[in-house]
């Protein structure tokens, strides 16, 4: 059965080609899920209600664009609406950070769990930033309408992120180093 | 080996092919939050549609089929509302007895006073003495009335018109020599009291008629405009606002019907006229005659006391009037607090029978014709919507109730003893010469007990006449929701007893002869009915609900089979806040 196929089985609520559905992107959306989420319980609730809204809003799908990259873009938006409506983002500083270039050295032994991990760690909305800009590969621009906030703040947001992120990382490796010795 | 990277670089190489697999709950849970929204747009609304058309049906049947095979007498009884008023100011015995059994004709007292008992012949000196007093003074109230009641506005007669018909119908049963002048009198007075109220303002004389509440403001602005004139015009006035409350009664000393607030204050007048032996024959003659003479006798002997009474009468009625107001505003206060409120104001045609054969007065009226009568009903209520389709709602109905047991015979007993014990269930006003009246059921008597003076159109009927204050606990269910709305409606009343007296009624001549004793103060029903409303806008809607009421417990002990059952149709427009 070809994507297309499924896709329009899907739009008369086929609960069979809904399986299959689930089957061929549940990993990749659970992927963006864990991503976006503190934590993997709260990610498979976002994965949950996402392909709720996918497979209520297939009909609306009019095979422009990738079908995986619409996937994508209902699941990162679900995440950002349970944020949206908890209203939980963290209250931050704005104040802009000079956007250096950091750099890692050696990163072949980090693991990519401990990568999710520490970007789980990260506050609410540097975890989203971080996640839209460099993950998904949003712009700035787009980053401060889908959160309501401004450029400026989320480009502060990003350099946070980036500097929370590498001093975990670089933390990591001299722990390791340690042990190592 | 140390090969410098940005981070951004790691971290999108590193998730670059990242997957992970949901545990299988994930899925488990899709499917459920999938299924529960297609099973909604299932509802299983058509069984209820049909029960609930059915039941409507079959109410409207039912109401509409009461209303067609029970009118054939009762034209002359529509009229009750206004009619009692009057009539129980005429049930003073002395006259009301002589008239039942010597109906005949239009008696006049005199001759039936004369023929009841020797000693009255003193009351028809003084009934005479009063009468020409009254005379002399209606002339003087005539001319200088004249003028006035010429310029009339002609609205005012018109809606002063019930109560002309009532007069006009107390003159007949008394048919004394002086009718005319009588008639004069009595006109004049209401003419006067049309003068006076369109004075006062000419939108409430026409209310005066219609609104109870708006004619008790008249009647509040009356007695100061007019104490300043002669204390006749005073009496005359009051007199004729019948259809008015309470100046009414306390100046006329009379039982009261059709009045909310008036239980207590009539009882007061009872007791007025057993206080006043003596000006009882007078008091009840000119009761009967009009209220206008009345107003007069009064006048003659008790005139300061009259000036009195008459502020004081306004003051209670202003009174209560407020007392009522207030508890309209706090309702109306508690109501504005919440969302989901609704007021609802209703009026409606009520039907009285019962389901079993049987008399609530005695045994042998058991297979006499009863008739329920079409009475009427008013009320406020406030409704609390729970949900969308589910509403609890309560208020205040006054209910006005009548039954007539037809064909029985009356009969006052010339000698005093009690061995004709008088119904059990019916306490009697004792008559002024201390006679008993007795009520036989004229099935059980043969044509030969008949006395001869007692002619066919002698059967009278026996009415009883109930007012209840209803306080309804229902519940309303929205079956149809829409601009045309269909609801089920559930629920029981309680019943406060607020009046309660038994007429004769011979020849559309009514006389209170007493009280029953077995109502129960306090009794309850099962309400079932069907409500349609139209909604005009959000806020405002039009109701139809034929109700029926079953009551409970509304007699101590009747006889036979007597189940009273209440049939209304009430209607009423809401408004939602």
């Amino acid at each position: 059965m070809s994507l297309n196929q499924l896709i329009e089985n899907c739009k008369i609520n086929d609960t069979k080609a809904q399986s299959e559905l689930y089957k061929l992107f549940s990993s990749k959306l659970f992927s963006v899920c864990l991503k976006y989420s503190r934590n993997y319980a709260e990610a498979e609730d976002n994965l949950q209600d996402a392909f709720v809204t996918i497979f209520k809003k297939i009909g609306q799908y009019k095979s422009k664009g990738s079908f995986e990259g619409w996937l994508k873009r209902i699941t990162i938006n679900t995440a950002l609406q349970c944020y949206r409506t908890q209203g939980v983002f963290d209250i931050v500083n704005d104040h802009l950070i000079e956007d250096v270039a950091i750099t890692i050295e050696d990163e072949d032994n980090i693991s990519l769990d401990y990568l999710l991990k520490i970007i789980q760690e990260l506050p609410d909305r540097y975890r989203l930033v971080f996640n839209l800009y460099v993950m998904d590969g949003y712009s700035h621009q787009d980053i401060a309408e889908m959160l309501k906030i401004t450029t400026g703040t989320s480009k502060s947001n990003l350099a946070r992120a980036r500097q929370i992120l590498k001093d975990k990382i670089t933390d990591y490796k001299t722990r390791l180093k340690s042990q190592s010795l | 080996m140390s090969e410098k990277k940005h981070i951004d670089r790691l971290f999108q190489e590193k998730f670059k092919d990242f997957e992970a697999k949901p545990s299988s709950n994930v899925w488990s849970g899709i499917q459920n939050k999938m299924e529960q929204p297609l099973q909604k747009p299932k509802k299983v609304l058509p069984l209820w549609l049909r029960f609930a058309s059915i039941a409507a049906a079959s109410v409207l049947l039912f109401t509409i089929g009461n209303l067609a095979f029970n009118n054939n007498d009762k034209e002359n009884n529509n009229t009750n509302v206004v009619d009692t008023n009057l009539e129980n100011k005429n049930t003073t015995p002395n006259t009301s007895n002589t008239k039942t059994i010597n109906s005949v004709s239009n008696n006049t007292i005199n001759t039936s006073e004369k023929t009841n008992s020797k000693s009255s012949e003193y009351n028809l000196l003084e009934n005479k003495s009063t009468v020409i007093d009254d005379k002399s003074k209606s002339k003087h109230n005539i001319q200088t009335n004249k003028d006035k009641v010429n310029s009339l506005n002609s609205k005012a007669l018109n809606t002063e018109g019930v109560s002309n018909q009532n007069t006009a119908n107390t003159i007949n049963y008394v048919a004394s020599p002086n009718k005319k002048n009588f008639n004069n009198l009595v006109s004049t007075s209401i003419n006067k009291a049309d003068l006076n109220t369109s004075k006062d303002s000419q939108s409430i004389a026409q209310r005066n008629s219609k609104d109870k509440k708006d004619s008790s403001v008249s009647n509040n602005l009356n007695p100061n405009s007019v104490i300043n004139n002669n204390s006749v015009v005073i009496n005359n006035k009051n007199s004729t606002n019948n259809n008015t409350r309470l100046t009414n009664e306390n100046n006329l000393e009379s039982t009261i019907t059709n009045n909310n607030v008036t239980k207590n204050i009539s009882s007061n007048s009872t007791i007025n006229n057993d206080d006043n032996p003596n000006n009882k024959n007078t008091i009840d003659t000119n009761n009967a005659i009009s209220n206008t003479v009345v107003a007069t006798t009064n006048s003659d002997k008790e005139k300061e006391e009259e000036k009195k009474m008459e502020p004081d009468s306004a003051n209670s009625s202003n009174t209560i009037e407020e007392a009522l107001a207030k508890i309209e505003d706090l309702d109306e206060k508690e109501e504005e607090n919440v969302d989901r409120w609704s007021v609802n104001a209703n009026a409606a045609p009520v039907y009285y029978n019962t389901l079993g054969k049987g008399s609530h007065i005695h045994d042998q009226f058991i297979d006499n014709t009863k008739n329920g009568e079409i009475n009427t009903s008013y009320g406020v209520n406030v409704g609390y919507a729970l949900n969308n389709r589910l509403r609890v709602r309560s208020g205040v109905n006054k209910l006005n109730i009548s039954y007539d047991t037809a064909n029985v015979i009356v009969y006052e007993n010339v000698t005093n003893t009690p061995s004709s014990t008088p119904l059990r269930n019916i306490d009697f006003i004792p008559t002024s010469n201390g006679q008993n009246i007795s009520v036989l059921s004229s099935n059980s008597l043969s044509i030969q007990q008949i006395d001869n003076f007692i002619n066919d159109d002698l059967n009278a009927a026996l009415s009883q006449r109930i007012s209840y204050f209803e306080v309804p606990l229902e519940l309303e269910y929205a079956v149809v929701n829409k601009r045309l709305g269909v609801n089920l409606i559930g629920g029981f009343s309680t019943f406060i007893l607020s009046d309660n007296e038994v007429v004769t009624e011979v020849d559309n001549r009514k006389t209170k002869i007493g009280e029953a004793n077995n109502i129960n103060n306090l009794s309850f029903s099962a309400n079932a009915g069907i409500g349609l409303d139209y909604k005009f806008n959000k806020a405002f809607k039009f109701n139809l609900e034929p109700t029926f009421k079953y009551q409970i417990n509304a007699y101590s002990e009747t006889s036979g089979n007597f189940r009273p059952y209440i049939i209304g149709v009430y209607t009423g427009f809401s408004y939602k806040f």
